[in-house]
């Protein structure tokens, strides 16, 4: 019997349900190129690569984290906002050369993203004409918008018309932290969606963690609700309060007290490292960051931080194709 | 009308005022979000109040209402939301796809032709403050049909020519943005800690000097005062106006919208 070629992980059916630590050291390899979502952050899982010191990294979101560089486990991000930047320390080591940062804009990560998930070699926009983005006058950077082989202004070849060129972006893995997911992989955002749907469809692997695990015929009976269908998605994670410090919409809040002691944090290495040392490398797993957030920020205080979730569509839709009897 | 205000309410109020009139609007981080959520609850309930991660037309009961959006994805956002969507279909779609009437930005440096700069201060190959990054800033400069920027007073933030020109005005003057392959943009303004300004331009930057001038004044701040705060020889309309101080319900929602207070807290801005 002949068996066609597949390049699917594991035989049909199978669950893509694993550990944290088990889907980053099986899909996040040294070297690779991750996105990691903006509005759907995938904190946990960030913080699992930590763990595992991946090395060489290239981290890949809107609003990116300087986490992984700071920890050497990156040496470029690509972002068109780099939370944390402000830190005395962040910019010392950018501009020593230990990290660089590839400074794009939203709309352009997200058409990059674009371009990467439809096959195209570089999609054409009109944001950052005029800027100093595309202009000779700041190439070459070392540490900075690197735009030179980035960015090109170039001529539309029907009416002659500036566009800029922006290569396609490809990561070689997504972590994306969603509300539902199934175990066949079928993944539900819902909420503002930044560049989530776009990032996971240009990424080779996908890795996504979930706040709930819902039956397989969950999704399968509103397929309008997936942001990424299974058959795209390698591993799925169930992690529990999985974007904390971030929000997550219908879920929680974000955490003011953890993300105010975070960038406090990042403004020194010392701080920095014993910031690591408490919830990352002291930490086994998520459900340990949650034991400790318990015991820092007071019992209750995840609690505290969960939505009322009394809002409902007014009317759900209805799907239907046989003729109504 | 009431005596005790700061600059930074009359600045956001007087913002709102200056969005209220559009139908449609692009909504940054930070003040923007404030002052066109006055604008909406108090002046123009039919503005469609638009953020980059997607959401269209937030129009939320405001008795629900008990704070600004704290950023372009807060999920108050999604409350009466027409629709949400992605970065594409904001920046894309509705930016570069000219759906838009108005976008609302702040920067830390504004100069004398309107270029923004979210960047960073200083030398680019060394500078003295590298800040997160444009995220829209420079595609609703870049793309929207006119731009309101909104930026405390400070000699530190109005400059003769920004350090790194993140998010285009008038680029270097009349023609520049139609030569980079921009179309043209405006009116646009900047309403500011001690007045409001236009450009010279009566075409959007096809002609005209395109640089900042003084059009609007408020209470107990002559035109003289703004222009000695100003690195370059400010112009000054003619027919400049005075602005009509906060009333009590403009300052009663700007402070209900802003509990903490957050975005005006004493040092941001």
């Amino acid at each position: 019997m002949t068996t066609l070629p597949s390049d699917g992980v594991g035989p049909p059916g199978a669950s893509k349900l694993m550990s944290a630590h088990d889907a980053v050291e099986r899909f996040v390899h040294d070297g690779d190129s991750v996105f990691l979502g903006y509005t759907s952050w995938a904190n946990a899982l960030e913080w699992e690569i930590a763990r595992q010191r991946k090395k060489h990294l290239t981290p890949i979101a809107t609003v990116g984290s300087i986490l992984l560089p700071l920890l050497g486990c990156a040496d470029r991000l690509i972002t068109a906002y780099a939370l944390g930047a402000l830190s005395p320390w962040f910019k010392e080591r950018l501009y020593a050369g230990e990290w660089q940062i590839e400074d794009y804009t939203n709309q352009t990560i997200a058409l990059m993203f674009m371009a990467g998930a439809l096959g195209m070699p570089f999609i054409p926009t009109r944001s950052m004409l005029g800027t100093d983005f595309v202009s000779d006058a700041y190439y070459p950077q070392p540490n900075g918008f690197l735009g030179k082989d980035k960015l090109r202004v170039i001529e539309s070849p029907f009416g002659g018309e500036k566009v800029v060129a922006l290569p396609a972006l490809r990561p070689d893995v997504a972590c994306v932290h969603v509300q539902w997911a199934d175990e066949d992989g079928n993944a539900a955002f819902w909420g503002g969606h930044g560049e989530v749907r776009w990032g996971l469809w240009a990424s080779k692997r996908i890795i996504i963690s979930a706040e709930e695990i819902v039956p397989r015929s969950v999704l399968r009976s509103d397929p309008h609700r997936v942001t990424v269908p299974g058959f795209m998605v390698d591993a799925v994670v169930h992690i529990p309060f999985g974007a904390l410090p971030w929000g997550l919409p219908a879920y929680y809040k974000s955490s003011l007290h953890m993300q105010r002691d975070y960038f406090a944090a990042l403004r020194t290495e010392d701080g920095f490292r014993e910031q690591v040392a408490r919830w990352i490398d002291g930490c086994a797993d998520h459900a340990a960051v949650l034991a400790l957030y318990e015991e820092r920020y007071g019992a209750g205080s995840l609690g505290e931080l969960r939505v009322d979730r009394t809002w409902e569509p007014e009317r759900p839709i209805r799907y239907g194709w046989k003729a109504a009897q | 009308m009431s005596a005790d205000y700061s600059l930074q309410e009359m600045m956001v109020v007087q913002a709102a005022r200056e969005i209220a009139p559009s139908r449609s609007v692009f909504v940054g981080m930070g003040l923007p979000m404030l002052a066109a959520a006055i604008a909406k609850f108090h002046i123009n309930p039919a503005l469609a109040y638009c953020t980059e991660v997607g959401v269209g037309d937030w129009n939320p009961d405001p008795a629900e209402v008990d704070h600004a959006p704290n950023g372009v994805a807060d999920p108050i956002l999604d409350r009466g939301a027409a629709y949400i969507g992605d970065m594409v279909d904001a920046l894309g779609a509705w930016l570069m796809g000219d759906r838009l009437e108005l976008a609302v930005l702040t920067a830390a440096e504004v100069d004398r032709c309107g270029n923004l700069n979210a960047l960073l201060v200083g030398n680019p190959s060394r500078p003295d403050v590298r800040l997160p990054g444009s995220a829209g800033n420079t595609d609703a400069a870049c793309l929207a049909r006119r731009v309101i920027t909104i930026m405390s007073l400070e000699p530190r933030r109005f400059v003769e020519r920004v350090s790194f020109l993140s998010s285009p005005g008038y680029i270097t003057g009349p023609g520049a943005r139609r030569a980079a392959g921009l179309s043209p943009q405006g009116p646009n303004l900047v309403v500011s800690t001690m007045g409001v300004f236009a450009f010279d331009t009566p075409d959007g930057g096809d002609t005209g000097t395109c640089e900042m001038v003084l059009v609007r004044t408020y209470a107990e701040m002559p035109a003289e005062a703004v222009a000695a705060m100003i690195p370059w020889p400010l112009r000054i309309a003619d027919d400049i106006e005075e602005c009509a101080p906060p009333t009590d319900e403009e300052l009663r929602l700007l402070r209900h919208l802003d509990p903490g207070p957050t975005y005006l807290r004493p040092g941001r801005y």
